[in-house]
């Protein structure tokens, strides 16, 4: 890296620390980091790691600039409201350093983008607010083999550790499977202290530094507990288990049909209407009828499971989304619920009210 | 045995406790069917088990000395 005079004056600080010095400027120069996430957690990351000199960030968000996002989120002013978070970050970010690389991503990270973005960095940072995008984050980092640095928060505490460094211990060993709806909240209901995501976004800012710089005391299999209310700090150690089976996602093309719920909760209904206008996914109708009932629909994305020998199901057929199915609703709700629990990680919805003739119409109509 | 249990996030705030010492019967126990025994409120909550701030089996023979729960936090 050639450094012209103004930033090495810009980086004359940190370069006067050993650890540092002009070739971790470089490391830094050189490196490039995700940050998945421009809310609370993304500000305070985003503008330290484009002070620190990381020579290209990438922000994704689709979200918006909203009054109720000021009190903790510190790239953002009153005139940026109703803009988009990544457009002004950048702008900001650009104004702080002049000297990196800002690419900005205006969309949420989906199992159909997740790849091709986080492909492209280095390192990735939890800086997200939601579980789906959490275990949807982690997911990707394990199949490309990205070290994800995890930050998460609630109220006055919050959640720290690097997660799937150097083959070290994933989210999913902290978490195998999405929480219970009961344990579903983020800031937006459940309130936060607005230093807080500063604290622990730099907590992360720091850990992505240490990676870079080839630090042996990486916060990697270990989870740092932390609570602005109390000062109460604790380590718990974690190692790589086998609490989830990663084998099925890491093939080709499986994460991209791996369904990362909007919610957490799993035994959810679905109405007739809404099942036939989801035509951007790929649906898997499951029959739980007896073989021999009317009517019968034969179709390739309609699987027979009596609803008898629905505990002795091993595998499902791929696809983006389950819709269990009977006459009247009410044998597909059992069926979902055992469907549930051994398909944690699939998404599986029951048909409201069943097989109706609004829905033998729509059916044929639509097949 | 005593053994101190220690609470975070929402597990905590529902039992409105940050850590307690409790006396568990001397012989192999699984500590979440305990837990969730002596508090049923917790039943719908997911979190995870760190034995002597180690992430295990969530089975304590009687030299434990700290239990932590930890639920997992979606906030940032």
């Amino acid at each position: 890296m050639t450094m012209n005079e103004q930033e090495e004056k810009y980086y004359k600080r940190q370069i006067l620390l050993p650890e540092i010095g002009i070739n971790g400027q470089a490391l830094l120069h050189n490196s490039s980091v995700l940050i998945v996430g421009a809310g609370g957690l993304g500000c305070p990351i985003l503008d330290f790691l484009a002070r620190a000199g990381i020579g290209k960030i990438g922000v994704v968000d689709g979200d918006i600039v909203e009054i109720s996002n000021l009190h903790r989120q510190s790239l953002y002013t009153m005139t940026d409201i109703g803009e988009l978070k990544v457009n002004i970050a950048q702008k900001v970010l650009l104004n702080i350093n002049p000297f990196i690389k800002v690419e900005t991503y205006s969309e949420m990270l989906t199992n159909q983008n997740a790849l091709t973005i986080i492909s492209q960095y280095d390192i990735v940072v939890d800086a997200t607010d939601n579980y789906p995008t959490r275990y949807l984050v982690n997911d990707a980092c394990v199949v490309l083999q990205k070290p994800l640095v995890y930050g998460a928060i609630y109220r006055f505490e919050g959640q720290i550790g690097v997660f799937n460094y150097k083959g070290g211990a994933t989210y999913r060993c902290l978490f195998p499977n999405y929480p219970k709806a009961a344990s579903e909240t983020n800031c937006s209901t459940a309130g936060v202290i607005g230093v807080l995501p500063g604290i622990i976004g730099l907590m992360q800012a720091n850990e992505v530094i240490k990676i870079i710089l080839n630090s042996n005391e990486v916060l990697s299999n270990r989870l740092l507990s932390y609570s602005a209310k109390t000062g109460r700090t604790s380590t718990i150690n974690i190692r790589r288990n086998n609490s989830f089976d990663y084998s099925t996602l890491m093939k080709n093309g499986q994460l991209e049909h791996n369904f990362y719920a909007q919610s957490c909760d799993s035994l959810e209904d679905i109405y007739i209407d809404e099942l036939f206008s989801k035509t951007d996914f790929n649906i898997c109708l499951i029959d739980v009828r007896d073989p021999n009932e009317e009517p019968i629909f034969k179709h390739k994305s309609v699987i027979l499971m009596p609803l008898y020998e629905i505990d002795s199901v091993q595998e499902l057929p791929i696809a983006d989304l389950y819709v269990t199915i009977c006459m009247s609703g009410v044998r597909s709700k059992s069926a979902q619920k055992i469907l549930n629990r051994q398909f944690p990680n699939k998404k599986i919805l029951n048909l409201k009210g069943g097989i109706t003739p609004e829905f033998i119409e729509l059916w044929k109509k639509k097949m | 045995m005593k053994v101190k249990f220690v609470y975070y996030g929402m597990i905590a705030e529902k039992l409105e406790i940050l850590e307690e010492n409790l006396e568990l019967p001397n012989e192999t126990i699984n500590v979440r069917n305990y837990i969730l025994n002596r508090y049923p409120e917790l039943k719908d909550m997911s979190f995870s088990i760190a034995i002597d701030h180690e992430l295990q089996d969530e089975i304590v023979n009687g030299l434990a000395s700290e239990i932590a729960l930890l639920p997992p936090f979606a906030g940032g």
